[in-house]
């Protein structure tokens, strides 16, 4: 059952596999907290910025930018299923979305962050990993417009890692990074190697990792202090890894039978 | 920010909440195990049977069926993304089409029809994914499962089901395995006094553990717990589903928010 591995690819450099760490929201934490982790081991993260988040950070988060971290679209009103009570509202769910202004909303979100922070966001993460507009029969998803208008868009609460052969770059899985001992992540970083996968791992918060939604700041050390030893794996940007993958791997057509 | 809180919406005789508890795959320790328990309370689970995995224990789910507990559809292949190295070439969902999805959700209801003697009425998305192929040619299959159920479940989700708010085609539920009586509690409480609908889901019943495992004990307490709660309504997936599906109405998306 190991057909993905009969396709070939190969990592950049003789390396075995990827690895990118994420956090969404902009919230404070990450970069008064997780930014300077990062830059004292020399590693570059994305981070899904939601711009009514940034204002009091914003400088902070213009110097990252400028270091290479990625800032990426994650909307402007971080739409979700209305199924989250006294959070979501009927002009935030996704079930009273239409295709239309989604895109336009995304689109908006791009705007305003190339006029804050001064880049102009090549990836996208889901809020609360949802991919639709709508409810039922008349129900759309919406990962065709962010493969239109990204790179890579970033899935969440995912049950594994990235295949480079086979996923796809409009929606790459990411896993937990909030509330994870070190050693949980460096188990899971030795088995995306062993699978010469791509580990996407997705936070909040950066500080205590008993708190919810929150990276443990030791952890995230250690995990730094790690992957700057392990010279095989790749550790880098969403969009730098996602680009690797877009120029190397090509998908066959769906054949008759399976259509 | 409160507008999405139940308001006007009642559940049936007074109740206060909903519970559905369900279980994926057909696997075996489901029949031998969670059934009994099940029985033992009075209670109807819901079951989504992969065909594939029924005949090891067929005359176990005819009873079970039989008995009033429901069988779901949970497809012919168990497809899901590519990402998972157990999946081929042949059944990961970026090479699907939505015309060999819905022969295989038909083929699937007619197997467990003929297999079984009932004919499902709610689906449960494999590994909680609802898309067939990929990037800008992407689709959702979320609007055939509303077409052809009265309910698909959604899974994997980080809350329980608003009854005005939910789409009955992708009903969110929540983790059963490996979670303790007190850690189940805490949601349900949480679901009860949201006056919510709570769908758990889960694999095998065993060993708390064990991998992908709802714990035998925690189901016996949790039945046991709904036995003392006259103002909590368990019940299938479809029987609450129809309920919700009776009663709420949505109306068209205002034209400012389009």
């Amino acid at each position: 059952m190991k057909n993905k591995k009969s396709i070939p690819f190969s990592w950049p450099e003789g390396r075995r596999g990827a690895v990118s760490l994420c956090w969404d929201d902009a919230r404070p934490s990450s970069v008064r907290i997780g930014v300077p982790i990062l830059d004292e081991f020399g590693i570059r993260g994305t981070f899904y910025a939601l711009p009514r988040n940034m204002g009091r950070e914003l400088k902070m988060w213009r110097a990252a930018a400028v270091r290479g971290h990625e800032i990426g679209n994650h909307t402007i009103k971080h739409p979700c299923m209305g199924n989250f009570i006294g959070w979501q509202t009927p002009e935030t769910m996704l079930e009273n979305y239409t295709l239309g202004r989604m895109e336009k909303e995304i689109l908006e979100a791009n705007r305003v962050l190339s006029a804050t922070v001064g880049v102009k966001p090549t990836s996208f993460a889901y809020p609360c990993a949802q991919t639709y507009v709508g409810r039922g029969t008349t129900l759309r998803s919406y990962i065709p417009v962010v493969a239109k208008h990204f790179e890579v868009g970033r899935a969440g609460f995912s049950e594994t890692y990235a295949s480079p052969e086979r996923c796809d770059l409009a929606q790459v899985p990411s896993m937990d990074f909030d509330g994870q001992t070190f050693e949980q992540l460096r188990d899971l970083v030795e088995k995306a190697m062993v699978d010469r996968c791509w580990l996407v791992v997705t936070g909040h918060e950066v500080g205590d990792g008993r708190v919810k939604q929150t990276v443990s700041a030791k952890a995230l050390e250690k995990l730094c202090a790690y992957l700057r030893r392990r010279a095989d794996i790749w550790t880098d940007t969403v969009t730098a890894v996602g680009r690797h993958i877009a120029a190397t791997v090509k998908h066959p057509p769906i054949p008759a039978r399976l259509r | 920010m409160k507008e999405s809180r139940p308001r006007t919406f009642c559940w049936p005789e007074g109740k206060r909440a909903a519970v559905s508890l369900t279980w994926d795959d057909a696997r075996p320790s489901q029949v031998d195990v969670g059934v009994p328990i099940l029985d033992r309370f009075g209670i109807k689970g819901t079951f989504y049977v992969l065909p594939r995995n029924m005949g090891a224990r067929l005359s176990k789910w005819r009873r079970a069926a039989a008995n009033g507990h429901e069988i779901g559809n949970h497809s012919l292949n168990h497809p899901c993304t590519g990402n998972f190295d157990w999946q081929t070439q042949e059944t990961m969902l970026e090479r699907y089409t939505l015309a060999r999805m819905e022969r295989e959700l038909r083929a699937a209801n007619r197997l467990l029809r003929v297999a079984l003697g009932v004919e499902p009425t709610s689906y449960a998305y494999c590994c909680g994914q609802n898309f067939v192929g990929r990037g800008t040619r992407l689709k959702s299959y979320v609007p055939l499962v509303a077409k052809l159920f009265t309910v698909g479940q959604a899974g994997f989700s980080e809350t329980y089901a608003n009854p005005l708010i939910c789409d009955l085609a992708q009903v969110p539920s929540i983790k059963f395995d490996n979670k303790a009586y007190g850690e189940l509690r805490e949601t349900l409480d949480a679901a009860v006094a949201d006056g919510c609908w709570l769908i758990l889901m889960g694999h095998e019943v065993g060993d708390v553990r064990a991998r992908q495992t709802t714990s035998a004990s925690a189901l016996r307490d949790l039945c046991s717990h709904f036995g003392r709660r006259p103002d909590i309504w368990v019940d299938t997936v479809t029987a609450v589903g129809r309920h919700v599906g009776a009663t709420v109405r949505h109306p068209p998306a205002k034209a400012r928010v389009r």
